[in-house]
C-alpha cells in the first residue's frame, strides 16, 4: 500500500528544511568565521597603534608601571598579550613569563597552552619604539561560534514555525480528499445515490463523477439482478401456482385409487418444485442483495411467530407438532429479511426433516450480549460430519425418496449467517432427541 | 359476501372461481385494473382479492390510488414476486393480507371470508364441526343438539376457530377478529376464552399450538 500524500509531502518538506538548514549552518559558520578574522586583525592592529601611540607619548621610566596591571585572565589564559620593545630592548611584556618576539622577528602566531594569539606588530622609528599585540583567537572562535548558534537557532525556530505552518496548510489542503472518503465509506450499502460534486474542490470533482458514474453502473447492475429474481419468481411460480390449484378443485372421491394417487403424485411435484424455486430465489437474492437490505428495528419473536404461522400448514400435513418458547418480545436491528430467509430455512428444514410425528422446538432466548434461537427436532439428527457435509450447496439431507430437498437452505443460510455475523451453532437436542441448530449474535 | 378477484392468469383464476363458488361465494374475475374504478370496487364488493404481477397496470399502483382515494374495502394482495421483498411493500401501502403463489385455495377462502366479516359483510350462517353446530345468526352453539351456554365472546372465539379449521390462528389474530386493531385486550383473554369453550364443549376441539395460538384440526 503505498503511503499516504499527507506523509509524503511531510516528509519531502522535512528533509528540504534539514538540508537548508545544514547547508545554511556551514555558510553562516564560514562567513561568520572570515569576518572574524577579519575583525581580529583590524582590532589587534589598531590596539598595536594605540599602544604604540602611548607608549610613544610617555616617558620610557614610566610606561613599565603603567602597563603593570596585567591582562585579564580566562581560566589560566590570557585573551590579548602586549609586549613594548625599546630598540632591541623589552621594557614591558605581559604576562613576564612570555616570551613574545621581537617585531622585527615579524612572527605572526604565537601560542601559548592549547592558545594561539594573533600577533601585530607597530612601530615608531622616531622613539625606536617597537610594540607587539597579540589577541587569543579562540575569543574570535566562540564568538562566531555564539553568533552562528544565535542565527541557526533562529533559523530553527523559525523554521519549526514554517513547519507546523506547512503541515496545517498541507492538512487543510487535504480536506476535502478525507471528507470525499468518509462520505464513501460511510454511506449504508443500500444508499447508492450519486454524491454531491458541488460539494467538493475543482480538483476532486474528475474522482467525484467517476464515482457517480460506478455507482450508476452498479445501481443498474443491482436493479437488473432483482427485477430479474422479480420476474423469474413470478414466471415461475404462476404455473406452479396453477396446477396447485386446479389440482385442489378436483373432486378426488370422485376418481378411483389410481387417478387419486396421480393427482397426489402432481401436486407433490408442485409442492417440490415450489420449495426449490423458492430456495434458488433465497440464493440469487442473498448473493446479490444481501448487502444493500437495510437494517431495520423489529421483534424477532414476532418474527418467528409469523414464520411458524406460515410453515403451520406443512407441519400439520406431516402430523409435526410444532412450538415456540422463550421470549414473547425481544427487539433487534438487523436487515429483517435476510434473518426471514434464514430462519425460514431453518424451521421448515427440521418440519421436513423429523419426519412424521415427529416434534419440532423453537426457542428464542436473550444472550449477555445478543440472542439464541435454537431449532431443534426429535428427528434422526445429523452428525458434524455429515453437517459440514449439508452445508455445501446442493447437498440433500435425507435418502428418503418421500422428503425432498436439495440442501440449498443450509448453504445459503450458513452464508447469510456470516454475513450478518451471526454463528450457526450444529447440536443434538437434548430433550427431543434430534437435530439442533443455533443461531447466536455475536 | 361479493369478492373481486383481479388475476391475469387464467389458470389460476378458473380455480379460484371453482372453489369460491362450490363454498358459496359469488366471484367476479377481472384480467386487469386498468379501467377499474374506486366508485366500482367500493359499491360492488366486499373484498378485493389483488394480484401484484398484472400486465398492464402493477397491482400495488391500483392498491396506492384506491387507498390514497380513500377506498377501505378489504384488499388481499397474493403474488408470485419474490416475498421477502413485495410483503412489506404490499402491506405498507395498505394490503390488509398477503399470500404467496401457490397458495392453498383454503386458505384464501377463509381470509377472504376474515376479511369480509371485518366489514360486516358475512350473512348468517350454520357452521358444523364434527358433533358440534354454531349457528352466526343467533348466536347458538349445540353439541349432538344440545344446547351450550356460551359467553358472546367466548362465542366470537369458538366462530373464528370453526370457520377456519385446520387453520393456525395466532392470539394476535384472535385478538385482532375480537377487538379490532384499535383495542388492547388484556393479555391472558384469549385464554379465558378458550379454557371457556373447553369448559363448555371438552378440551378435544380446540387444540393449543405452543407459543403460536390455537386450532381446531380438520376432522378428516
Amino acid at each position: 500500500m503505498s503511503q499516504p500524500i499527507f506523509q509524503k509531502t511531510f516528509r519531502r518538506v522535512l528533509v528540504a528544511i534539514v538540508l537548508s538548514t545544514a547547508l545554511l549552518f556551514v555558510a553562516v559558520t564560514l562567513h561568520v568565521s572570515s569576518e572574524f578574522k577579519d575583525e581580529l586583525r583590524s582590532r589587534t592592529s589598531h590596539t598595536a597603534q594605540i599602544v604604540l601611540s602611548l607608549a610613544a607619548a610617555m616617558p620610557l621610566d614610566t610606561i613599565a608601571s603603567d602597563f603593570a596591571e596585567q591582562p585579564i585572565f580566562v581560566n589560566d589564559e590570557l585573551d590579548y598579550i602586549i609586549a613594548i620593545f625599546q630598540g632591541d630592548t623589552p621594557i614591558y611584556v605581559s604576562p613576564s613569563d612570555l616570551a613574545i618576539p621581537h617585531p622585527s622577528s615579524e612572527t605572526s602566531q604565537l601560542h601559548r597552552g592549547a592558545h594561539t594569539y594573533y600577533l601585530m606588530h607597530e612601530s615608531d622609528p622616531s622613539t625606536a619604539l617597537h610594540v607587539t599585540v597579540g589577541l587569543s583567537k579562540s575569543e574570535a572562535f566562540f564568538s562566531s561560534i555564539e553568533i552562528v548558534l544565535v542565527t541557526v537557532t533562529i533559523f530553527l525556530v523559525a523554521t519549526l514555525l514554517m513547519l507546523g505552518l506547512t503541515r496545517h496548510a498541507i492538512r487543510q489542503g487535504l480536506r476535502p480528499i478525507d471528507q470525499l472518503a468518509d462520505a464513501v465509506s460511510q454511506r449504508a450499502p443500500n444508499r447508492l445515490g450519486h454524491l454531491n460534486p458541488d460539494q467538493s474542490p475543482t480538483e476532486l470533482q474528475p474522482i467525484v463523477l467517476a464515482t457517480n458514474a460506478l455507482l450508476s453502473r452498479l445501481k443498474d447492475a443491482l436493479e437488473s439482478e432483482r427485477a430479474f429474481a422479480a420476474n423469474a419468481a413470478h414466471e415461475l411460480r404462476t404455473p406452479l401456482a396453477g396446477i396447485l390449484a386446479q389440482s385442489k378443485t378436483l373432486k378426488l372421491e370422485d376418481m378411483d385409487s389410481d387417478a387419486q394417487k396421480t393427482v397426489a403424485l402432481i401436486q407433490s411435484s408442485a409442492e417440490r418444485s415450489t420449495r426449490q424455486v423458492q430456495q434458488l430465489l433465497d440464493h440469487a437474492f442473498a448473493h446479490s442483495q444481501a448487502s444493500v437490505v437495510p437494517f431495520t428495528e423489529f421483534n424477532l419473536a414476532d418474527m418467528l411467530r409469523r414464520l411458524m404461522t406460515d410453515a403451520f400448514p406443512s407441519a400439520l400435513k406431516l402430523d409435526v407438532e410444532v412450538e415456540l418458547k422463550g421470549l414473547d418480545v425481544f427487539e433487534v436491528c438487523l436487515p429483517e429479511t435476510l434473518l426471514e430467509i434464514i430462519l425460514r430455512n431453518l424451521i421448515d428444514n427440521a418440519i421436513k426433516y423429523c419426519g412424521t410425528g415427529g416434534h419440532v422446538r423453537v426457542t428464542l432466548e436473550a444472550q449477555n450480549p445478543g440472542f439464541q434461537i435454537k431449532v431443534e427436532d426429535s428427528g434422526p439428527g445429523l452428525s458434524r460430519q455429515d453437517f459440514e457435509h449439508a452445508i455445501s450447496r446442493f447437498e440433500r439431507l435425507g435418502d428418503d425418496a418421500k422428503i425432498y430437498g436439495h440442501g440449498l437452505g443450509l448453504a445459503i443460510t450458513r452464508d447469510l449467517c456470516e454475513h450478518l455475523n451471526l454463528s450457526l451453532i450444529h447440536g443434538r437436542s437434548e430433550q427431543l432427541g434430534g437435530l439442533c441448530l443455533s443461531v447466536l449474535s455475536v | 359476501m361479493r369478492t373481486l378477484l383481479i388475476e391475469d392468469d387464467e389458470v389460476i383464476a378458473d380455480a379460484v372461481r371453482s372453489h369460491f363458488r362450490k363454498n358459496g361465494i359469488s366471484l367476479d374475475h377481472l384480467t386487469d385494473c386498468i379501467d377499474l374504478s374506486l366508485d366500482d370496487v367500493e359499491r360492488d364488493f366486499d373484498v378485493v382479492v389483488l394480484d401484484l404481477g398484472l400486465p398492464q397496470r402493477s397491482g400495488l399502483d391500483f392498491l396506492k390510488t384506491i387507498r390514497l382515494d380513500g377506498s377501505t374495502v378489504p384488499v388481499l394482495v397474493f403474488t408470485a414476486l419474490y416475498a421477502v421483498t413485495a410483503r412489506v411493500e404490499a402491506l405498507n401501502l395498505g394490503a390488509d393480507d398477503y399470500l404467496t403463489k401457490p397458495f392453498d385455495l383454503d386458505e384464501l377462502l377463509a381470509r377472504c371470508r376474515a376479511l369480509a366479516r371485518r366489514r360486516g359483510q358475512v350473512k348468517p350462517a350454520v357452521l358444523t364441526y364434527k358433533n358440534l353446530t354454531l349457528e352466526t345468526g343467533s348466536c347458538a352453539v349445540r353439541k349432538d343438539g344440545k344446547m351450550i351456554e356460551l359467553t358472546p365472546k367466548a362465542f366470537q372465539v369458538l366462530r373464528i376457530l370453526m370457520e377456519n379449521y385446520g387453520r393456525l390462528y395466532t392470539k394476535a389474530m384472535i385478538e385482532e377478529q375480537l377487538y379490532g386493531w384499535d383495542r388492547e385486550a388484556e393479555s391472558n383473554t384469549v385464554e379465558v376464552f378458550i379454557s371457556q369453550i373447553r369448559r363448555q364443549l371438552g378440551a378435544e376441539y380446540v387444540k393449543t399450538v405452543r407459543g403460536l395460538g390455537y386450532l381446531m384440526p380438520s376432522p378428516s
